[in-house]
């Protein structure tokens, strides 16, 4: 594993991150940055973490990028040079001590490297805690045969629960720092009718897809987070290129953020009724169908799964709308 | 130098770290240091990830042909952890990409020693 594919893709994914870092062109930077989030996903899968590989490349490269062009769109385009315009006399200095301290952190972190496990041991401390249980009991108690899946819906539901909270915070601040419908040289309508028309046939084809991506992660890579960014991606590729009038009739900015509420809603009330069972929360042992435990289990994700994908959805384009929002005359 | 290339994924992973952590301390453009951020927080996904995988095994979705033997698959745990870390991430950068258009309404420019300056 040490100097195959992985290491190409290691090697462009630096030189896009330094080149990102470089450019003055602030568009540009943001799309090499996109290209070092698609290079890292590449970098995940060839080393085995499908389900982290996947999540990166739709997140990280895919809506991570259109935030950033959103953002850019709203402020300016070109950095400004990068020494000031009267040169002050310690400039060169103020520079040297961060680079020194910077160093520093860097030789502490190789340090650190260099007394732990070595990459692949399957003896390591990470890898006889608690994993071997998780591999074991997956299968059998969930019927599920993604290991990842069956821990973040069902193992360790409840910090799922705290992330998806998370999420719908950072859209609520979003909306209350900027507002909350888009507008703007972003969301105007394209002229050209060709993109028009493939736009309007990839939205439902993406649409599928994800909603295949969430019902399928029991079996493969995916999942509710995945699904969830997907649908939110297309909602976001109507606004930009088929203009916020049409794009609105189609999905009003109104609903995003009360849709992710409904997910949280619905999180928390499959929590419930596992109380209502007579087991604990979250524990889908309680749920009220008649199945035997393993497929109550994979029941249980499922919803679990389906209620992530809702609060992602609405608190990305929640947030999508706040960063391509317009200022109001205040 | 073979020591180097036994630890070579931390090595890379400690090189991504300080390229990040170049992008949030020294550059001046508020954008890049969040392009620092986004490039930080790849980094400490990647360690976590490599330490997650064994010789030998495969991706951590379980083959009933195969069985359950644990080194088989990779450890599934970080892959967990990561997914919450990548949703998270988003969630960060959205925020910090609002505060920077507000800022910029503000201030009209997205230099750190400008913006410095204007608010003295």
């Amino acid at each position: 594993m040490l100097l195959g594919v992985e290491f190409v893709f290691f090697v462009l994914a630096l030189l896009a991150a330094v080149l990102a870092l470089q450019l003055k062109d602030l568009l540009i930077s943001a799309i090499i940055l996109a290209v070092f989030s698609f290079l890292s996903a590449l970098l995940y899968i060839s080393m085995g973490a499908v389900d982290v590989g996947f999540n990166e490349a739709v997140l990280g490269a895919g809506i991570t990028g259109i935030f950033f062009i959103a953002a850019i769109y709203q402020t300016q385009r070109h950095a400004l040079r990068r020494w000031p315009e009267k040169k002050k006399t310690f400039t060169w200095l103020s520079y040297l001590i961060p680079l020194f301290l910077l160093l520093g952190f860097g030789g502490i972190l190789m340090v650190g490297v260099w007394t732990i496990a070595l990459p692949g041991d399957p003896l390591a401390p990470a890898s006889t805690y608690l994993s071997p249980d998780y591999i074991r009991r997956a299968y059998s108690e969930t019927h599920t045969p993604n290991v990842v899946t069956a821990m973040i819906a069902d193992f360790r539901s409840f910090d799922t629960l705290g992330e998806v909270l998370v999420v719908f915070t950072a859209a609520l601040a979003c909306f209350f720092i900027l507002g909350g419908r888009a507008g703007g040289k972003l969301v105007r309508a394209s002229d050209s009718p060709i993109i028009e028309m493939v736009v309007s046939l990839m939205v439902p084809v993406i649409q599928i897809f994800a909603l295949y991506v969430i019902f399928h992660g029991h079996y493969g890579p995916g999942g509710g987070f995945q699904g969830g960014a997907l649908l939110a991606a297309s909602i976001i590729l109507q606004r930009i290129f088929l203009g916020k009038e049409r794009s609105e009739r189609n999905f009003p900015s109104r609903i995003a953020l009360p849709l992710g509420v409904l997910g949280i809603v619905f999180y928390v009330l499959l929590g419930v009724l596992g109380i209502f069972g007579g087991k604990a929360f979250l524990d889908y042992a309680g749920l009220p169908f008649l199945m035997d435990t393993p497929s109550l289990h994979s029941m249980g994700i499922l919803l679990l799964e389906i209620s992530v994908a809702l609060v992602v959805f609405g608190a990305l384009v929640s947030i999508f709308d706040s960063l391509a929002s317009e200022e109001h005359a205040a | 130098m073979s020591i180097l290339i036994e630890r070579l994924p931390y090595v890379c992973v400690v090189l991504l770290i300080v390229v990040g952590l170049y992008g949030i301390v020294i550059e001046r453009n508020l954008f890049k240091k969040v392009i620092g951020l986004g490039i930080f927080q790849a980094a400490c996904i990647l360690f976590f990830i490599v330490i997650s995988v064994k010789s030998g095994s495969s991706v951590p979705i379980i083959d009933p042909s195969l069985g359950v033997r644990p080194e088989l698959y990779a450890n599934p745990i970080p892959h967990g952890l990561m997914l919450t870390a990548i949703v998270v991430s988003v969630a960060l950068t959205g925020v910090a990409l609002s505060l920077i258009i507000s800022i910029y309404r503000r201030f009209q420019s997205l230099d750190e020693e400008v913006i410095l300056e204007k608010s003295q």
